[in-house]
C-alpha cells in the first residue's frame, strides 16, 4: 500500500500537472498559515491558505475510528505530502499550531511514512471549530498499527491553525 | 575394502529408531510452543505499543484552562461594552467566540470519547459533567447571537461562568483519578505480560533442557551401538578371512563385491581380478548331470529351496581353466535396498576321493566276506560230505557186527563222526549269523513237541552216559507259541546236548514255565555234571571258549555252542545265565518272550517212529520207483542201499544230465537230485524235468544240498522243486519225506487217501494225528484267507502260485488227495497264465477242504484208542530225525 503510494505519489510528481510555481491568493477566510522553510509563498514569507484553495489541492478519503470520537467516521482533507510537496518541503518538521497554541512536532517523514491527512470534512460536513476544525490531522488509525500510538496520537493536533517548517 | 559388515548392521536398531521419533516429536511440541509463547509476547508488547488513550489528564486539564480562557476573554468583552469601542468589540467578539468553540469542542470530545466514559458514568463527576454540558449547550446559544446580547446578559453570562468554575475544575480533576485507575490495570497488564513471558520462557527452558538430555542419551547410545558394530564387523571380518573356505560375497546382479583369501587362493585369481567377474565365470552346474550348454549357474539352482543355507554340487572353475568339485552354500543378506548373496564354495575333491576310498575298501571287505563265507560253505561241504558217508557207512554196518568189540568201536567212530558234524554244524552258524544278518522268524509253532523232539534226539547219547534225560516240568495251558523255532531249537538242542555231554549216570532234567511277571517263557537246563569253574562261567558264553578238559572221552568240541545260544537269546530278545559250581552240576537259565498264539489244551504224545512198523507201511506206500542223481559216489551208494533196502525201486545216476533224460524215458514216482552236480546241477535239472513233456514230468522232485540259502530255497522253487533235504540225509528222515510227498495224478480221487491217513495215524498215534488235522485244516483257512482277492498284480499272482503248492504239500501229507487234485489243477491254470479263473475256483477249494476235514475227523474218530506204548520209546539204533 505504502509503495502504492509512493508510485502514485512519484507518477503524480512526474506525469501530473505542472506545479503552480505561485501560489494565489486567498478569497475566503484564512484557514492555514504555512511559514518557516518553504519554497513557495503567497502572503510574505508564508504561505496562507482558505478552504476552496486546500480543496483544489485534491481531496483525500481516510476511513477510520479515533479514540476521540465514537464509531467509525470517514474524513476528507488533503494529504500532508501534497502540501509538503507543493511547498517544496522535503525534510525537517512541520511545527503545527493549534488555536489554543497547542503545538507539536510533525516529521515531514510523516507525511509519506503514515500519509495523515488535513482533514477538513467528517462524515461529509465541513469541520466547525466546534467540532476540532477547520483542520484536524487525521492518520489512519485503523489502516496501520503503527499509527495507534502515544506518540501519534500526540501529532493528531486538531483546530490546526498554522504551521512552520524547521530543517 | 568394503563397510560391507557395518551396512548390514547399522541402521536396523529399533530402539534409537524409537528414539528418534519421540525426540522428533517433542521437537514439534516445544516448538509449537515456542511459537505460541513468542506470538504471545510479540502481541503484548505490541498491545504496549499501540496505545488505546491519549493524554487523558492533559485532556482533561485543558478543560479547566480553556474554560478560563473562555472566561477571561467574556470578561475583557464585558469590559470594553463599557468603554464603547466598537473596533475592540468586534475582535473580542470574535475571540469569545473562538475560546468558547475550543471549549465547546473539549466538552464535545469528553461528551463523545470512549476513553472518558469514566468521566460521564463515574458517580462523583457524572453530575458535574452533566452540568458542565448543559451549561456548555445553554451558552453556545448565546455565544451564537452574541451581537445582540446586551451588558445585562453578558454580566449575567459572565456570572455563570463565574459559577460554573469550580464544576468544571472538579470535571478536570477528575482526570487525576482516571489517570491513577488507568496506571494501575496498566501495570497489572504489563505484570501479566510480564508473568505470560516468564512462563513461556520457562517452558521453553524446560523443553530444550529435556531435548538436550535425549540427545545427550541418544548420542551416547549411538556412539555405542556404532562401536558394537564396528567390533561386530571387525569379528566378521576377522571370521572372513580367517575362513578355510572361500566365500564371495556377490550383488543381486551376480557381480562379484567381495572375496577372502581363500577364494583367492583356491580360484587362483586376486582380489581385483576376482571382484571383476561374475558368479557364473567360476561356478558352474555340474556337467555331468547336466547338459554341456546348461552349465550356466541359474538362479533355479538355489531358488527351488528358497533362501538358507542349502549346500548345492556345483562345479568350481579356476583362473587357469581346470575345475574342482564344490559343495556351495548360499545365504542371503538383505538390508534395505541391497540383496547381496554370500555363498560359502567348500572344496570336496578330497572328500569325494576318501569316500571313493572308502567305498573300494568296503567293497574289498564285503569281497573278503563273500568269500569267506563261500568258504566256510564250500568247506562245510566238503567236510558233510565225507562225514555223512562215515555216518552212512556206520549204520549199513548195523547189525552185520561180528564181536561186541567190532560193536564198542564202530559206536566209538558213529559218536566221534557225529560229534564232528555237530562241531560243523555249529562252525556253519557261526560263520552265517556273522555273515548274514538272519531275521529272526516269527511263526506259530508248538513248544511242547520242538521240546519233546530235542529230548528225543538227545536221548540215545544221554542213556549210553547212564543219564536220565526227562522234561519234568510244561506249562498245562500253554497253546502254540508264536516264535523262531529254529533259533530256540538250537538254544535247546545245544544246552541238553552239552549237559548229556558233561553229565555220567546223573539226571538231566527241563523245566519250562510261564513267567506272568515278564510275559516270557522261561527254561531251564539242570544237570548233575561236572559243573563249571567260577571264573569260566562268565566266559563260557563267548566264541570259541573252551574249558580245558582232562577227561578226553567227554572231548570238548570248538566252544561255539553256548556263544550261539546267547547270541540265539538275545536276538530274540532274551537273556541267559548260569549257576553251576565244579562238582556241583549246572544249572542254565534263559528267558525268552514268547507271544502265545491261542490256548489249546491237548494232550500231546512224544514223536517216535519205530522203524519195523514203518517199514511195513512202506508195502502199502505209492511210492515205487525212485530216481537219485548224486555226484558223490560214497552218498549216492548210501542212498541207494538206504532206500533199497527199504523195499523201494531205485535207479541212480552222477549227473543232472542224465537225470534229465532218463525223466523223460521212464516213469519215476520220486526223484532226488543233488544240487551241486557236474554237468547238468540239480536244480536246473529240475527245471528241465519240469518244462519237458517226459514221462516223469510232473513226479515229486526232492533236492538234497550241504548247505541251504536263503535265496537258494526261492530258486528251487522257481524250478519246480518240492522240498529242499540238508545233507546228510537220514534214512528216516527220507522215508518221513516220501511217506509224504504227493502221489502222481491219479484218475480215482476219493475225498481222502484212507491208505496214507492210516499210515499217518500209525506214524503219529490219534492225538497227534489229530492235533495234525486241526493245525492243517487252520493253516489252510489262513492261507485261503490271505489269498482272498483278485489276481490283480504280480505279487499276489506269485502269492498264489506258492500257497496252492505248499498247500499241495501238506495235503498230500496227511491224505487229502481230492485237495491234492483241486490245487494241482489250480496251479496249472496258474502257470498257463489264467490267474483270475484259479482265484475264482478258491471258495470251491474251500468247500472242499471243509468236507475233507470233516472226513478226515470222522475217519480219525474211527479208528478208536491210541495205541500204547510208542512213547518215550526211541529206536536205540536209529538216529533221530531232527
Amino acid at each position: 500500500m505504502k509503495a502504492f503510494f509512493t508510485f502514485l505519489a512519484v507518477f503524480l510528481a512526474i506525469a501530473g500537472p505542472a506545479r503552480p510555481m505561485e501560489l494565489r491568493a486567498p478569497t475566503e477566510a484564512v484557514i492555514l498559515t504555512v511559514g518557516g522553510a518553504i519554497a513557495v509563498t503567497n502572503y510574505g514569507d508564508t504561505a496562507v491558505f482558505d478552504r476552496p484553495m486546500l480543496e483544489d489541492l485534491g481531496g483525500d478519503v481516510i476511513v477510520t475510528s479515533t479514540v476521540w470520537t465514537n464509531g467509525v467516521s470517514e474524513f476528507e482533507g488533503i494529504k500532508l505530502s501534497t502540501l509538503a510537496e507543493l511547498l517544496g518541503v522535503t525534510a525537517g518538521t512541520f511545527v503545527s499550531v493549534a488555536l489554543n497554541d497547542y503545538n507539536v512536532e510533525i516529521p515531514v517523514s510523516d507525511a509519506t511514512y503514515l500519509e495523515p491527512i488535513l482533514a477538513y470534512k467528517r462524515n461529509g460536513s465541513y469541520l466547525t471549530v466546534r467540532d476540532k476544525g477547520p483542520l484536524w490531522v487525521i492518520y489512519p488509525y485503523d489502516g496501520n498499527e503503527n499509527a495507534r500510538t502515544e506518540l501519534i496520537y500526540s501529532r493528531s493536533i486538531w483546530q490546526l491553525d498554522r504551521m512552520i517548517v524547521e530543517e | 575394502m568394503k563397510n560391507f559388515y557395518l551396512d548390514l548392521f547399522f541402521g536396523s536398531d529399533e530402539n534409537s529408531g524409537r528414539a528418534n521419533r519421540f525426540l522428533a516429536g517433542l521437537t514439534i511440541v516445544i516448538l509449537l510452543f515456542a511459537t505460541y509463547s513468542g506470538w504471545r509476547v510479540q502481541n503484548e508488547i505490541g498491545n504496549m505499543t499501540e496505545a488505546k488513550n491519549d493524554v487523558i489528564p492533559w485532556n482533561l486539564g485543558q478543560l479547566e484552562i480553556e474554560f478560563i480562557g473562555f472566561s477571561q476573554s467574556l470578561r475583557s468583552y464585558e469590559e470594553s461594552l463599557g468603554r464603547a469601542d466598537s473596533e475592540d468589540v468586534e475582535r473580542l467578539r470574535s475571540e469569545i467566540r473562538t475560546r468558547f468553540d475550543i471549549f465547546y469542542s473539549r466538552v464535545a470530545t469528553i461528551n463523545e470519547s470512549d476513553i472518558y466514559r469514566m468521566v460521564r458514568t463515574s458517580e462523583e463527576s457524572s453530575d458535574k459533567f452533566r452540568d458542565v454540558l448543559t451549561f456548555t449547550f445553554e451558552t453556545s446559544e448565546l455565544i451564537d447571537t452574541l451581537e445582540s446580547l446586551g451588558v445585562e446578559s453578558i454580566g449575567r453570562l459572565r456570572e455563570q461562568t463565574v459559577l460554573m468554575h469550580p464544576t468544571v475544575r472538579q470535571t478536570s480533576l477528575t482526570g487525576v483519578k482516571l489517570q491513577a485507575i488507568q496506571s494501575e490495570s496498566y501495570r497489572q497488564r504489563v505484570f501479566e505480560t510480564l508473568a505470560q513471558y516468564w512462563l513461556s520462557v520457562s517452558g521453553l527452558f524446560l523443553a530444550m533442557t529435556i531435548v538436550a538430555c535425549l540427545l545427550w542419551i541418544t548420542a551416547r547410545a549411538l556412539r555405542k551401538q556404532t562401536v558394537e558394530t564396528l567390533a561386530y564387523a571387525a569379528r566378521l571380518k576377522a571370521v572372513f578371512d580367517a575362513s578355510p573356505y572361500p566365500i564371495l560375497v556377490v550383488d543381486g546382479g551376480d557381480k562379484i563385491l567381495d572375496v577372502n583369501k581363500a577364494a583367492e587362493v583356491a580360484f587362483r585369481y586376486s582380489w581385483h581380478d576376482l571382484t571383476a567377474l561374475q558368479i557364473q565365470d567360476i561356478l558352474v552346474q555340474d556337467s555331468l548331470n547336466h547338459n554341456a550348454d546348461d552349465t550356466a549357474l541359474r538362479p533355479e539352482v538355489f531358488a527351488e529351496t528358497g533362501q538358507g543355507s542349502v549346500g548345492k554340487s556345483l562345479l568350481a572353475r579356476r583362473r587357469d581353466g581346470s575345475t574342482f568339485q564344490s559343495i556351495t552354500f548360499r545365504s542371503t543378506a538383505t538390508e534395505g535396498q541391497s540383496n547381496d548373496e554370500i555363498y560359502v564354495v567348500r572344496d570336496i575333491t578330497e572328500t569325494l576321493r576318501h569316500e571313493k576310498e572308502l567305498l573300494e575298501s568296503r567293497d574289498h571287505a564285503r569281497a573278503s566276506e563273500r568269500a569267506k563265507e563261500r568258504l566256510l560253505a564250500v568247506v562245510s561241504h566238503e567236510m558233510r560230505t565225507p562225514l555223512h558217508a562215515i555216518l552212512g557207512a556206520i549204520e549199513q554196518l548195523d547189525g552185520t557186527w561180528q564181536s561186541a568189540k567190532q560193536e564198542h568201536l564202530a559206536g566209538i567212530a558213529e559218536d566221534s563222526a557225529r560229534n564232528l558234524l555237530h562241531q560243523v554244524d555249529n562252525l556253519l552258524l557261526v560263520a552265517r549269523d556273522r555273515s548274514i544278518e538272519n531275521a529272526v522268524t516269527r511263526k506259530p509253532f508248538d513248544l511242547r513237541i520242538l521240546v519233546e523232539k530235542v529230548i528225543g534226539a538227545n536221548s540215545i547219547l544221554a542213556t549210553r552216559n547212564g543219564n536220565h534225560l526227562a522234561l519234568e516240568e510244561f506249562p498245562q495251558d500253554l497253546g502254540e507259541v508264536i516264535g523262531d523255532p529254529d533259533r530256540l531249537r538250537q538254544i535247546l538242542v545245544n544246552l541238553v546236548s552239552n549237559a548229556v555231554k558233561f553229565t555220567k549216570d546223573g539226571r538231566i532234567t527241563l523245566k519250562i514255565r510261564k513267567n506272568s511277571a515278564t510275559g516270557s517263557i522261561d527254561f531251564e537246563v539242570r544237570d548233575t555234571g561236572i559243573g563249571i569253574a567260577q571264573d569260566g562261567q562268565e566266559r563260557i558264553f563267548e566264541d570259541f571258549y573252551s574249558t580245558n578238559w582232562t577227561d578226553q572221552t567227554l572231548s570238548a568240541g570248538t566252544g561255539l555252542g553256548l556263544g550261539i545260544t546267547r547270541r540265539f537269546t538275545e536276538s530274540m530278545g532274551g537273556s541267559i545265565s548260569v549257576e553251576s559250581g565244579l562238582g556241583k552240576g549246572s544249572r542254565f537259565y534263559f528267558s525268552i518272550p514268547l507271544e502265545e498264539a491261542r490256548t489249546r489244551d491237548r494232550g500231546r504224545k512224544l514223536l517216535s517212529l519205530d522203524p519195523r512198523e514203518t517199514a511195513e507201511r512202506i508195502q502199502d506206500a505209492n511210492i515205487r520207483r525212485i530216481l537219485v542223481a548224486e555226484d558223490d559216489k560214497f552218498s549216492r551208494s548210501l542212498l541207494r542201499d538206504g532206500l533199497h533196502e527199504l523195499g523201494f525201486e531205485v535207479s541212480t545216476t552222477d549227473n543232472g544230465r542224465d537225470a534229465v533224460r532218463l525223466a523223460e524215458q521212464s516213469h519215476f514216482d520220486c526223484i532226488i537230485l543233488d544240487v551241486n552236480m557236474p554237468r547238468l546241477g540239480g536244480l536246473e535239472a529240475a527245471s528241465e524235468i519240469r518244462s519237458g513233456n517226459g514221462a516223469s514230468c510232473s513226479c515229486p522232485i526232492i533236492a538234497l544240498t550241504a548247505h541251504v540259502f536263503p535265496e537258494e530255497t526261492e530258486r528251487a522253487s522257481a524250478a519246480g522243486i518240492d522240498m529242499i533235504l540238508t545233507k546228510p540225509i537220514l534214512r528216516q528222515e527220507l522215508l518221513l519225506v516220501l511217506l509224504g510227498l504227493p502221489e502222481n495224478a491219479s484218475a480215482a480221487t476219493p475225498l481222502i487217501d484212507e491208505t496214507q491217513f492210516q499210515d499217518m495215524i500209525g506214524l503219529y498215534g490219534p492225538a497227534i494225528a489229530d492235533e495234525v488235522i486241526w493245525r492243517y485244516h487252520q493253516d489252510c483257512i489262513q492261507r485261503l484267507d490271505a489269498l482272498d482277492g483278485k489276481a490283480n498284480s504280480k505279487a499276489a499272482q506269485e502269492r498264489l502260485l506258492k500257497e496252492l503248492h505248499t498247500m499241495a504239500g501238506s495235503s498230500a501229507l496227511i491224505g487229502a488227495q481230492q485237495c491234492v487234485a483241486k490245487l494241482g489243477e489250480l496251479e496249472t491254470l496258474a502257470r498257463s497264465g489264467k490267474f483270475s479263473e484259479a482265484f475264482d475256483e478258491l471258495p470251491d477249494l474251500r468247500s472242499l477242504l471243509e468236507l475233507t476235514v470233516q472226513e478226515l475227523q470222522e475217519s480219525l474218530g474211527n479208528t478208536g484208542e491210541p495205541q500204547p506204548g510208542r512213547t518215550n520209546d526211541p529206536a536205540p539204533k536209529s538216529p533221530p530225525a531232527n
